[in-house]
């Protein structure tokens, strides 16, 4: 099984927006062109991206500018002209996102990347893949993986409600989808939905969400002795693991030094089992706020 | 005169016996143990690489959230994670052998013990020089040695009994007189300053009425401290005759510049590998060209050549 795809094709580039358009409620649909040659992605790798202008045309801080990059999962790969095409799905929720709203298109982004592990893809499982919220991103680029090379799964996404979802084009058939309110699909959570996923699918579960949907997801799997692997969130300083400021509480290490996992390196994407659950929720961590 | 071209500029400069082919460093903590992704990285372009501080023992670092975004800045409470000095020297040191640049490993202790201990191990094998990081904010056991000009005595005085190499002390800015702790880091045998460390810092959730990091305070880096390190750095350069290195905010060579002028006789790039990996390397090309159209052929002519008003009284 592939579990690490981090390291072999970093680079830092300037993107062209090739569209910019809001697609639910608080979500986001990003475009960017990038050269050929970028890559390869995979799904589960993310890319660290600023709107900010070279250092040396403006100092940080200055026009109240943003320091750091901010990650996003990669939504989408595909190929156009001589051109690599990317896609993001963001939610607006900061100081970075609210610009990135207003990049129209032509606008550029510097992007870093593709970086971090890979969702593994196991060709003899019927996956589940599982997103909450606006973590569907990379299980769409995911999904489109497993549909392209005719590998069966089972997509399953949740919101609270039903202005939240994503539209999810030639993927939304056989899709579960629950709203929390009741204001369509399945009333409820993701974990109602998996009560009724189909009996021959499980043995492998991708999930990618908030901290307490990906907690849940992790026992269910767990308890049905399925394979779980979850794209988790901190916040990131580099994403290149420079700074090791994205520690995630972790479980089954043999020393010290193996208590925390760094989301940008061991992950995004990690096994379910590798990481301490009550200890995180206690940190009051990986909850970002839901925004306007 | 104009004509030559800007590769012709020499950058080099020495830190008493420790010769770079350029000033341009990567300050602790901020570029991984230094073999992170070289070609992202470029680290070769580097007058020297400084590693991640490591402890005699591995530590697990402090918890989530370490990191958070203030204007222009950065607030870290990584809190020193790192595999240990036997692990770090017997299976990470020699792959930094092999990326180019001299290697300067930064230690870290809870004692002056175990700087010594540290020490010790890191004269059995490959390094160009020690940075002595006593001025870590974020862990409990009063790593902020150089808080007091005698603690910090302390931990030099012990280092320098155990190893030949250059040692580089890194002070924190946390004090009323830096002057004073960087004097007795000399007077028992630093061969170099390392200015500064990061700022205590503080930041509120307003919203969940709690302060941001875990532990509470962090340290502050980044460009919003750059004016703070520039003065500490100018006040050691000004008053003590050893090398001093400066660090703090630097992003562009022009920054590096201020810092070079104010006397620094290095910097450290920290914060601004962040957002791009390979900022070392672009200041280091950004120098060749600044001082070539500044005229200077020399780095070493230039450095600590600012010219003061006539007012300032020293
Ligand atoms: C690997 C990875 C993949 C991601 N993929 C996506 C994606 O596909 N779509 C998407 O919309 N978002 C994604 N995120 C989250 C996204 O990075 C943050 O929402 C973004 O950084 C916020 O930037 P900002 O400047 O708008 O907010 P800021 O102004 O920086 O912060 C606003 C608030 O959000 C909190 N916050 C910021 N980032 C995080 C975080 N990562 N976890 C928890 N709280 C946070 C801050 O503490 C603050 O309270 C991902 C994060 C990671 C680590
Ligand atoms: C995330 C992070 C981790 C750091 N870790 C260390 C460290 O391990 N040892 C050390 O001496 N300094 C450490 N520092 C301090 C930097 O080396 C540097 O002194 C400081 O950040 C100021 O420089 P800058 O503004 O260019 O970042 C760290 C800084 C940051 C931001």
């Amino acid at each position: 099984m592939i579990e690490t795809g981090q390291g072999d094709h970093i680079t830092t580039c300037r993107a062209e927006i090739l569209g910019n358009r809001q697609v639910a409620r608080n979500l986001f649909r990003l475009r960017l062109a990038l050269p050929s040659d970028w890559g390869p992605a995979e799904p589960g790798q993310f890319v660290n991206v600023t709107p900010e202008p070279a250092w040396e045309e403006n100092v940080p801080g200055d026009a109240g500018g943003s320091l750091l990059r901010r990650p996003f999962s990669l939504a989408g790969v595909g190929h156009e002209g001589n051109r690599t095409v990317i896609e993001i799905l963001y939610a607006v929720v900061g100081k970075v996102t609210r610009q990135m709203q207003r990049l129209p298109p032509r606008a550029h982004l510097d992007v870093l990347g593709p970086a971090g592990t890979v969702f593994p893809i196991d060709p003899g499982a019927h996956s589940l893949l599982v997103g909450g919220g606006r973590g569907i991103a990379p299980l769409l680029y995911l999904a489109a993986e497993q549909r392209r090379r005719k590998l069966p799964f089972t997509l399953v996404y949740g919101v609270r409600t039903a202005e939240e979802w994503a539209p999810l084009g030639p993927l939304a058939r056989g899709a579960l989808l629950t709203a929390e309110d009741g204001s369509g699909g399945l009333r409820g959570t993701v974990i109602d939905a998996l009560e009724q996923a189909p009996a021959e699918s499980g043995a492998a579960v991708m999930a990618c969400g908030p901290h307490g949907m990906l907690h849940a997801v992790a026992k269910w799997a767990h308890e049905r002795g399925h394979t779980c692997w979850v794209s988790v969130e901190e916040v990131f300083g580099c994403g290149v693991a420079l700074c090791g400021g994205c520690a995630i509480p972790a479980r089954g290490g043999d020393g010290e030094y193996d208590r925390y996992l760094w989301a940008c390196r061991d992950g995004p994407v990690v096994r379910s089992e590798r990481i301490d659950w009550e200890a995180w929720r206690q940190l009051g961590a990986a909850t970002p706020p839901a925004g306007p | 005169m104009s004509g030559h071209t800007a590769r012709e500029v020499d950058l080099s400069v020495d830190l008493g016996s420790l010769e770079l082919s350029n000033p341009v460093m990567s300050a602790s903590g901020t570029f991984g143990y230094g073999d992170e992704d070289p070609e992202l990285t470029q680290v070769r372009a580097l007058g020297a690489l400084v590693t991640k501080t490591v402890t005699l023992n591995p530590r697990a670092g402090n918890p989530p959230p370490r990191l958070c975004e203030t204007p222009a800045g950065l607030l870290n409470s990584i809190g020193l994670q790192n595999v240990g000095i036997q692990t770090f020297a017997r299976e990470i040191l020699p792959r930094l052998q092999d990326l180019g640049p001299p290697v300067i490993v930064s230690v870290g202790g809870s004692t002056a013990d175990d700087y010594a201990r540290c020490a010790e191990i890191l004269d059995r094998v490959e390094c160009a020089a020690l940075e002595l990081n006593i001025s870590c904010p974020n862990v409990a056991s009063g790593l902020e040695f150089s808080r007091s000009p005698a603690e910090a005595a302390k931990v030099v005085r012990g280092v320098r009994r155990r190893t030949k190499r250059p040692i580089f002390a890194k002070l924190s800015p946390n004090v009323t007189d830096i002057v004073a702790v960087g004097r007795a880091c000399v007077e028992e045998g630093a061969d170099g300053l390392v200015a500064v460390n990061t700022f205590l810092g503080m930041a509120v959730d307003v919203e969940r009425e709690q302060p941001v990091l875990p532990r509470v305070v962090g340290g502050l880096s980044g460009p919003a401290i750059r004016p703070l390190a520039l003065c500490r750095v100018w006040e050691l350069a000004r008053c003590l005759p050893c090398p001093v290195i400066g660090v703090g905010g630097i992003v562009t060579a022009r920054d590096a510049l201020e810092f070079l002028l104010a006397g620094a006789r290095a910097v450290q790039i920290g914060t601004a590998n962040f957002r791009e990996p390979a900022r070392g390397a672009k200041v280091v090309a950004g120098l060749r060209t600044l001082l070539d159209e500044k005229g200077v052929n020399r780095l070493r002519d230039f450095v600590g050549r600012l010219r003061l008003p006539p007012t300032e009284v020293s």
